[in-house]
């Protein structure tokens, strides 16, 4: 009995925030920052957590004022409806473009890792099937099941870093002289670029709940994502070392690969691979919700429930052909994904909030 | 507001009797009352003059075993027939008189229309009826033959009462007065079923409970439309939200220790009449998981023994389908050694991995039925005989491999610890669904299948309630009594998902 | 909901009908897999530039009903241009199909080796079933195969007999196990050139006088660009592993200035490195802090004063002092 039933709180929406990063950041973060910063790789997260509090205040200070409104309200109302419009399409444009691919990276990584010579369409299929079942419950499902989720990944990550500190020679991760400085922070502006889903989160912001605390539990996240991603550098660089990371093509897994207990507990990579799927899921879901409530304020729609099955279908055609090898879409993700999502989850709201100070809207 | 507006469009034929008896203009005569109901052997219509005045005449009708006899003779009988009061007066007057209570009896009722008179009848009570004014009065003087208060027979606790509900309504609620005497505990009642016209008692502490809650099962319990509430599926199935989930969604039990220890953490409890079991709304996933022996043990035991209950609903869950996706999928994740004595007790095996575990099961299912029918001396030796001989055998016999033996039994233990039946039954079931899943795809296909009931345990809402809570939708998690129990002096507050008026439990 | 029912039969019929063949999943059941345990390169002779490789495998066979099987293990060989090639060869000679998610240890051979050793070792870094902390070796002498084939006893199987190897590696202390993953990492590495523990075959007289063949731990072998370019014996070995601070434990034999032998035992060893400059130069000074225990005496001779204890330092850290192993 949630005073309205459709809502979600701001904590949920946290959650929800910290799984959508946690996939892509596996797979993106150590390979992009052992390639730019080398040993210093692991300080990178720093960098990335301080232009992620920016963020949170200013979307703090923004909905002070605006108290129930989604992204694309507030940009029309600060900018005027053509810009607002402009934006909408933009942000959809770009969501279609992160779908397919997120969707093509999950059904390559199943079948890179754990289940080879397989097909990637039957992965893809199943995937949508779940998702088209479960959109139509809607976000706050999608949440609930999110609360269950995160934990589980956030214990197995814990665990899996108990379980590789015997692995770990400081060695690799030393030295770290002044001269690291820039290749961190080049490092921490790459990585800082899958938190800006923090914005994207907003979309749905007509939906959340509990306002106030979106500085104080934005604190909470941003410290808890540093630690998990300075965890998720230590444990790869510290286990291989920077040259080696630099070439693999899912460092995590090959880390994950050598733990081995007391004879019992070997190559656990295939629970990695189950939890994975999982928080892929999640992933998967918000961004197609995210995408039909664009669609929704695009076109004046009153209810984007009976495009779900049309989407899926969409989405599938978009995925198998998106790309052939798993190389274009490392190209893809490292030179145009990141610096697009940086664009439009920062620097995009930074300006929207010094436009709405100018114009006293903020 | 969020629940659906369901109108009440069906009446019990308790309503349908009165409306009808209210137009007809019947009146209330014993002849009219005769042409209702003497058509059966126990209903006893009795013509009986007031002190030996043959101008005072009143008809005892009552329905014999439903009512008690002494009582009936003794304070009623006697006295209408020796009063000496009686003498002299005409019939109003001796009616002034009985209004008035002469007679030594508690609970008495005037009656003036014929409906309601019948329905009293039918229901146990003795009716005096006077012909001349059309009145009748009716007392209450139930005396059937009951159960006495005996152990309950599913959950027994060491430490803990051993009183259970039995099939009177009054008697259960008098157990309920009796561990909660505030003044605020509120018992209503309503009338369920066409034909049986069974008595539901709605229980909840006023000023405690959340009302829409109340409201709610009060609206959903109008609108059954069963013909007769003999067993308690009827009530349940009609008034939880999910008809379609395999998964209970209000608790039942027959301690009134845990009734009422749920009623005070702010939910409501519905007690039937005819029925032992009640039930308590709404019901929350971790209701399932506990155990009535958790509140009398040691904090520290308690929550050990619940943490390994929730790792072993887990386990009974997916055990089976994690066996089968790593010997059929991902060979790499077995220790080498174990490996190769797996593949050496599967040589001479013919069938592949996952046929084995689905026949296991299934037998593993039909020992467990056989157990039930079975009378309860026999059918311990029975499931005993048949998981060691059987299983030897057909180890022998090289149908099954050793090591699905182990892991089926392992599964069925597990299922075993399960504290509620109905979960335990739904967990079974799903349990299939995720073998043959996993037998498709390996670990990938598991973890679809615990993605498809996670997403089935996310959706379900019992009367507003998440089914999840509290490990979802609430920001302040009171987690001190879900995986673990903590002292009772940690846990101050009433659960927060059940939105309560009154929030504290200790001040 | 009639139209809901319905589609999804026709989908279940319509997946079914797909799996009758060949699942979309591949599956195999577990008594279908071959474990292979150690993997043997050589050149191959028949085929120029091409690679021969003989693999080891342990199966346990089961003679009638329960589980209780004797463990036999199994060798094959097969040729082909590249490792890729040879590899799937391999299914070819054997009736269950080559599982290689528990391989634990690659013999590369002496002339394999000097070709040049990351053409082999590409496969194993590169496939997704193989481990990557799998131990490698070098045997010197000729051919790894007859390593694989002839120490096979079957009672000691080769596998086991180099797990015992890397086991007690830790008591001399002249030779290092290396992972797959570890000659990655120092193949990265410019100051550093690749080191691998070398095996070979030695004979060694068996109680019925017959002649069995055993391996022994010879040291380390020495690669520049990926080949092998020459070998350490075992006291370099040693002093190798006390360049890298890797020295565990083993036995020096002093003798005292009386001349009784003195056995003592490294409890601890920690090396430091100071670099200097001298005349322009740089200069590296090593410094190795030992701590041992005197572990035998050889006569009644009463060694425990301060100048005996000096002496037998100054021997010890004279190094050259391994002599061992089998005859």
């Amino acid at each position: 009995m949630i005073s309205g039933k459709d809502k979600i709180s701001i904590r949920q929406a946290m959650y929800l925030f910290l799984t959508i990063v946690a996939s892509p950041a596996i797979r993106l973060v150590p390979v992009y920052a052992a390639q730019t910063a080398e040993e210093a790789a692991w300080l990178a997260p720093i960098v990335a957590a301080v232009i992620l509090f920016l963020i949170v205040l200013v979307w703090n200070k923004i909905y002070k004022s605006y108290k129930n409104d989604s992204l694309m309200n507030i940009f029309s109302d600060i900018a005027g409806r053509f810009i607002g419009k402009l934006l909408t399409v933009i942000y959809l444009l770009w969501v279609m473009l992160l779908i397919p691919l997120y969707v093509s990276y999950f059904a390559v990584r199943l079948v890179g890792s754990v289940y080879p010579d397989t097909n990637p369409s039957i992965f893809i299929i199943s995937i949508l099937i779940l998702i088209a079942y479960i959109m139509r419950y809607g976000l706050v499902t999608l949440a609930r099941l999110n609360e269950i989720v995160f934990p589980m990944f956030a214990v197995t990550f814990a665990i899996i870093f108990i379980l590789l500190t015997p692995y770990l020679q400081v060695i690799f991760l030393a030295p770290v002289t002044y001269k690291s400085i820039l290749p961190v922070i080049n490092a921490g502006i790459g990585i800082a670029g899958i938190s800006s889903y923090y914005t994207f989160l907003f979309v749905v912001g007509d939906y959340i709940n509990n306002k106030e605390s979106i500085k104080k539990i934005g604190i909470q996240t941003t410290v808890f994502l540093m630690v998990n991603q300075i965890l998720l550098l230590v444990l790869t660089l510290g286990s291989f070392g920077y040259s080696v990371i630099k070439r693999t093509q899912f460092p995590f897994l090959i880390a994950v690969k050598q733990i081995s207990l007391f004879n019992t507990l070997e190559k656990i990579e295939s629970v990695v691979v189950a939890i994975w799927v999982l928080s892929d899921f999640v992933l998967i879901c918000f961004f197609i919700i995210i995408a039909l409530k664009l669609i929704k304020s695009l076109f004046g729609l009153s209810d984007e429930k009976p495009l779900v099955n049309i989407f899926m279908i969409v989405v599938y055609f978009l995925s198998v052909y998106l790309s052939n090898t798993v190389f274009e879409l490392e190209r893809l993700s490292s030179y145009v994904i990141i610096p697009g999502d940086f664009i439009l989850g920062f620097i995009v709201p930074v300006i929207m909030f010094v436009v709405g100070k100018i114009r006293k809207k903020v | 507001m969020f629940f659906k507006r369901r109108k009440k469009v069906y009446k019990t034929d308790k309503e349908i009797f009165t409306e009808k008896m209210e137009k007809s203009e019947n009146e209330l005569t014993s002849s009219n009352i005769s042409n209702l109901i003497q058509h059966s052997a126990d209903i006893i219509f009795h013509s009986v003059n007031i002190n030996g005045n043959k101008n005072l005449r009143v008809t005892v009708i009552f329905i014999e075993g439903l009512v008690d006899i002494m009582g009936m003779d003794q304070f009623i009988l006697k006295p209408i027939m020796q009063e000496m009061d009686f003498e002299k007066c005409s019939i109003e007057d001796v009616v002034g008189m009985l209004e008035h209570s002469t007679l030594f009896h508690g609970v008495q009722k005037i009656r003036t229309k014929l409906s309601e008179c019948v329905n009293d009848i039918m229901d146990g009570s003795v009716a005096l009826v006077f012909d001349k004014v059309k009145k009748a009065v009716t007392f209450d003087m139930k005396g059937f033959d009951r159960r006495s208060i005996t152990e309950p027979t599913e959950e027994n606790v060491l430490k803990g009462p051993k009183d259970a509900f039995i099939e009177v309504l009054r008697t259960n609620t008098a157990t309920i007065r009796r561990k909660i005497k505030t003044h605020n505990l509120v018992i209503e009642e309503t009338t369920v079923g066409k034909q049986t016209l069974t008595k539901v008692a709605i229980v909840y502490i006023k000023g405690i409970t959340n009302r829409h809650i109340i409201e709610e099962v009060k609206k959903r319990l109008d609108n059954i439309k069963a013909d007769g509430v003999i067993s308690s599926g009827v009530i349940e199935e009609e008034i939880i939200d999910n008809k379609y989930s395999p998964f209970p969604q209000i608790m039942t039990t027959e301690r009134p220790d845990r009734f009422c220890a749920s009623v005070l953490e702010g939910r409501v409890g519905i007690i039937i009449e005819g029925l032992p079991t009640t039930f308590v709304a709404p019901g929350t996933l971790n209701q399932f998981l506990q155990g009535p022996k958790d509140y009398s043990q040691n904090f520290i035991a308690s929550s050990v023994f619940r943490l390994m209950r929730f790792t072993l609903m887990v386990v009974t869950l997916l055990l089976p389908g994690f066996y089968i996706a790593i010997t059929s999928f991902h060979h790499e994740m077995i220790p080498t050694e174990l490996a190769l004595s797996i593949t050496a007790s599967k040589e001479g095996v013919p069938f592949p991995g996952f046929i084995e575990v689905i026949f296991m099961l299934i037998a593993f299912e039909a020992l467990v039925e056989a157990g039930l029918r079975l009378p309860k001396n026999i059918s311990q030796a029975v499931t005993i005989v048949g998981a060691l001989a059987v299983g030897q055998a057909a180890v022998e016999a090289m149908l099954v491999s050793p090591a699905v033996v182990v892991i089926i039994s392992m599964t069925a233990v597990a299922s075993f610890t399960m504290p509620d039946q109905d979960f335990s039954n739904a967990l079974r079931i799903w349990r299939f669904v995720i073998v043959i899943l996993s037998s498709v795809a390996g670990l990938y296909g598991l973890s679809i299948g615990s993605l498809l009931l996670l997403i089935h345990w996310s959706k379900m809402e019992s009367f507003g309630v998440p089914y999840l809570a509290p490990f979802v939708s609430v920001d302040d998690k009171q987690l001190q009594d879900t995986l673990f129990r903590l002292p009772f002096s940690s846990m101050y507050k009433r659960p927060i998902y059940l939105k309560t008026t009154n929030k504290k439990r200790r001040e | 909901m009639r139209k809901k029912i319905l589609l999804s039969i026709l989908l279940i019929f319509t997946l079914s009908f797909t799996a009758c063949n060949t699942p979309p999943i591949s599956r195999h059941e577990i008594n279908d897999l071959e474990f292979i345990r150690s993997i043997a390169i050589d050149t191959s002779k028949s085929i120029p530039d091409g690679v021969r490789l003989t693999m080891a495998s342990k199966r346990l066979d089961v003679s009638g009903g329960g589980s209780s099987g004797e463990k036999k293990s199994t060798k094959v060989s097969s040729e082909g241009r590249t490792m890729f090639e040879a590899v799937r060869n391999f299914s070819t000679f054997l009736d269950k199909k080559p599982f290689w998610g528990h391989l634990e240890y690659v013999v590369i051979g002496e002339e394999a080796a000097k070709k040049g050793i990351y053409n082999y070792l590409d496969f194993f870094a590169r496939d997704h079933e193989v481990r990557m902390n799998i131990y490698v070796f070098i045997m010197k002498g000729c051919c790894a195969e007859d390593l694989m084939q002839k120490a096979d006893r079957s009672d000691r199987f080769v596998f086991d007999r180099l797990k015992g190897l890397i086991h007690s590696m830790d008591g001399q202390s002249v030779s290092n196990p290396v992972n797959l993953i570890e000659v990655m990492y120092i193949q990265d590495l410019k100051a550093l050139s690749l080191y691998i523990p070398c095996v070979e075959m030695v004979n060694v007289t068996g109680g019925e006088d017959e002649d069995v063949t055993d391996i022994k731990m010879a040291g380390f072998a020495i690669f520049e660009k990926g080949k092998l370019v020459g070998f350490l014996d075992e006291d370099m070995g040693r002093g190798l592993n006390l360049l890298r601070n890797e020295m565990k434990s083993g036995i020096y034999v002093v003798n005292t200035p009386k001349g009784s032998k003195v056995s003592l035992e490294v409890i601890n060893s920690k090396t430091k490195f100071y670099p200097e400059i001298k005349d322009g130069n740089l200069f590296l000074k090593v410094k190795v802090n030992m701590d041992s225990n005197i572990g035998e005496i050889d006569s009644n001779e009463d060694i425990f004063d301060n100048e005996v204890f000096t002496f037998l330092e100054q021997e010890q850290s004279r190094g050259r002092n391994f002599k061992g192993g089998t005859k």
